[in-house]
């Protein structure tokens, strides 16, 4: 049965989406027509940490059943990182990051990826989708290979501003689940020493000026989602390892402001040890914060499973926080 | 906050209140009151002697049948003060209420759907029009009938002083329910939302809907008082550790037992009937921390399995409500309820 036949006989929506759904990997790189041609590699030759790493192509799986009406793919095997870029029509000099989710083994780069960063093209906004290195994949220091790219992602999108038509003091960093742990970890962790300098983009600030963690993954410790924490830090990490990695304990006066979006029904990454205890650490340490905890809505609701739901209004949230702090415009 | 203060007491209220029955309305109040209205204050005319600002509505349901429970011996003559904002906004709150009762806002075009409106203050006073008249004006315009409650403070000498609140809410559901067709409204379809001290009104309403805090006065009160949704705004929770001292003062009085404070904490107590919440709050709110208050029982709710929305906006301070939340983020607050609300089969 094709995606057509699926949508045409309405099974798709009725569908739990995660329930049953199947990533069946398929041969090729995957790309649709819609697909951004311009892309920036984040490394010049070996990424960070990469030696004797050799991976292939990254591999691409279609979900089945898709979510709406998205190709719904997702990527594992990521050994040359790199971004996607979304241009808008009309840019308006706000710029975003786009960190999809899944569990730190795959990134489901359409439902938390493409499809965010043409939504918010359509607000004016100009959107970058990483496609970050998976951390048990066989890097070296393979709990710093997220953050080593998004820090670099940061900082060629902020050294390059002009050439993206952006502003380099509104680059956001958005998240969605294992994302929204990238998120937190680049909020709180902007200048921790991941990696040795490559070039003088390296010399430019990787913090972002607002963050985004979707439904995020937050912490190490009690309550975490253990596929992340077991593919981020290796299955039986020590406590100091579990600390070093638990983003609500790291907070600091420079984090960015935060807007944090989840559903109190979400089962896979429990709220209240991971975005509302991060939202208390934010508060505590006197960051500007927003948090919208919606009764329904489950995991990994993107924006194509918000449609018709409570958990609609979330892009227009974010975009009048944004604007409040003339982020957005 | 450089805002004008100024306060009279209406004699034509005084008046008014000795009315015996369920129902007065305005043209009630004015034709026995007028004498008094027009002897006592010319100054405080512009404002309406009889404490009614211009959109208020005219139609006003007591609560009880002669005194109302644990009055006997309290003679109270309404108070109202007025704070006019640099902005020339004008804000009236009301105190010292002998006779309970609510405001009916009927829309024009009426959808079934109903809700009880409970304003704050602090449980020493209630805004009349902020988290009052403002917001059954505005989901009136939805065609949700509204009802703004008027209900007794604690602290003005009933007995059982920290029931009195809830007794007016539950009382106030039950008649609404018994009057339904009156108010051409669906009584399956009845909810409370309430602000501040207000939301502490409705959070109880939530959770103790079916206690027994007053003797039955008649039919209407076999009725359910129970929320079919609860909306908590910026609401008084705790009477514990970051309680606002007001609300905590008047509902419990000075030096509280530890057994008091627990039971009108009402994080404390969430039973599996509790109706599902909504709460809204602004993380800027000095006056009602947050963190104790609606974050707490967004916790307690969620422990024991109450269906809850909880919405933290960076900025709003204390009291947004509708005025003081225009052009903000927390301005999507009403329109963030209705969507959740209808997922509870609030809807027409």
């Amino acid at each position: 049965m094709d995606r057509r036949t699926l949508l045409a006989t309405g099974i798709a929506a009725a569908l739990p989406v995660r329930a049953f759904a199947i990533d069946t990997p398929i041969e090729g790189d995957g790309r649709v027509p819609s697909d951004p041609t311009e892309t920036i590699a984040l490394w010049p030759g070996t990424p960070p940490s990469g030696e004797g790493v050799n991976l292939p192509a990254w591999r691409v799986s279609v979900r089945t059943p898709p979510v709406l009406a998205l190709a719904d793919r997702s990527i594992d095997r990521v050994g040359r990182p790199q971004v996607d870029v979304f241009r808008p029509d009309r840019p308006n000099g706000a710029a975003m990051l786009i960190a999809p989710g899944g569990g730190y083994s795959r990134e489901v780069f359409d439902l938390e990826g493409t499809d965010i960063a043409r939504h918010f093209n359509a607000m004016g906004v100009t959107c970058f989708m990483l496609r970050y290195r998976l951390p048990a994949e066989g890097w070296a220091r393979r709990s710093d290979v997220p953050l080593q790219d998004a820090q670099r992602a940061m900082r060629l999108v902020r050294a390059n501003a002009a050439k993206y038509s952006v502003d380099p003091a509104r680059i956001g960093f958005m998240g969605f689940s294992a994302g929204g742990h990238l998120a937190c970890s680049i909020a709180t962790r902007f200048d921790a020493p991941v990696y040795s300098a490559v070039d003088a983009a390296d010399a430019v600030s990787a913090r972002p000026d607002f963050s985004v963690p979707m439904y995020p993954v937050v912490t190490m410790g009690e309550g975490a989602h253990i596929g992340s924490r077991d593919n981020l830090l290796g299955s039986g990490a020590a406590a100091a390892l579990i600390d070093a990695y638990s983003c609500e304990r790291h907070v600091h006066a420079s984090t960015p402001p935060t807007f944090l979006c989840l559903a109190a029904d979400d089962t896979v990454v429990p709220p209240l040890p991971n975005a509302v205890a991060y939202f208390t650490a934010l508060r505590r340490a006197g960051i500007a914060a927003e948090i919208h905890v919606f009764e329904s809505g489950g995991h990994g609701f993107g924006i194509a499973n918000t449609v018709g739901k409570p958990t609609a209004p979330w892009p227009e949230l974010l975009h009048t926080f944004a604007r409040a702090h003339g982020l957005f415009t | 906050m450089g805002w004008a203060l100024l306060v009279f007491l209406p004699m034509g209220r005084k008046l008014a209140q000795n009315i015996k029955g369920d129902a007065m309305d305005r043209r009630e109040v004015m034709g026995l009151g007028l004498a008094g209205a027009v002897a006592f204050a010319t100054g405080a005319q512009a404002q309406g002697a009889d404490g009614f600002l211009p959109g208020d509505s005219t139609e006003f349901v007591t609560l009880w049948r002669g005194v109302a429970p644990g009055g006997e011996g309290i003679n109270l003559t309404l108070k109202f003060t007025d704070a006019v904002q640099p902005d020339g906004y004008h804000v009236r709150s009301v105190s010292q209420i002998q006779r309970p009762g609510f405001f009916v806002y009927r829309p024009a075009r009426p959808n079934g759907l109903s809700l009880l409106v409970i304003p704050g203050g602090g449980y020493t006073s209630e805004g009349m029009d902020r988290g009052g008249r403002e917001v059954a004006q505005h989901f009136a315009q939805n065609g949700i009938t509204c009802f703004v409650l008027r209900y007794r403070l604690p602290g003005e000498g009933w007995k059982n002083r920290a029931d009195v609140p809830l007794q007016d809410a539950q009382r106030a559901m039950r008649l609404i329910r018994a009057n339904a067709a009156r108010y051409g409204i669906n009584p399956a379809k009845l909810s409370a939302i309430g602000f501040s001290a207000g939301g502490h009104v409705a959070a109880s309403l939530a959770t103790r809907h079916g206690a027994n805090v007053y003797a039955a006065v008649d039919t209407a009160d076999t009725q359910s008082a129970k929320p079919v949704v609860t909306g908590l705004m910026y609401p008084v929770v705790t009477m514990g550790e970051g309680a606002h001292p007001s609300s905590r003062d008047m509902t419990l009085g000075p030096s509280p037992s530890p057994q008091a404070v627990d039971a009108y904490s009402v994080e404390r107590h969430v039973p599996a009937d509790t109706a599902p919440s909504f709460i809204c709050l602004a993380a800027d709110d000095t006056t009602v921390p947050p963190f104790p208050n609606g974050i707490a029982l967004f916790g307690a709710l969620q422990a024991a399995k109450i269906p809850s929305d909880l919405h933290v906006f960076e900025v709003g301070g204390h009291g947004f409500s509708i005025h003081w939340s225009q052009g903000k983020p927390c301005g999507a607050w009403p329109e963030l309820f209705t969507a959740w609300a209808a997922t509870h089969g609030f809807t027409a």
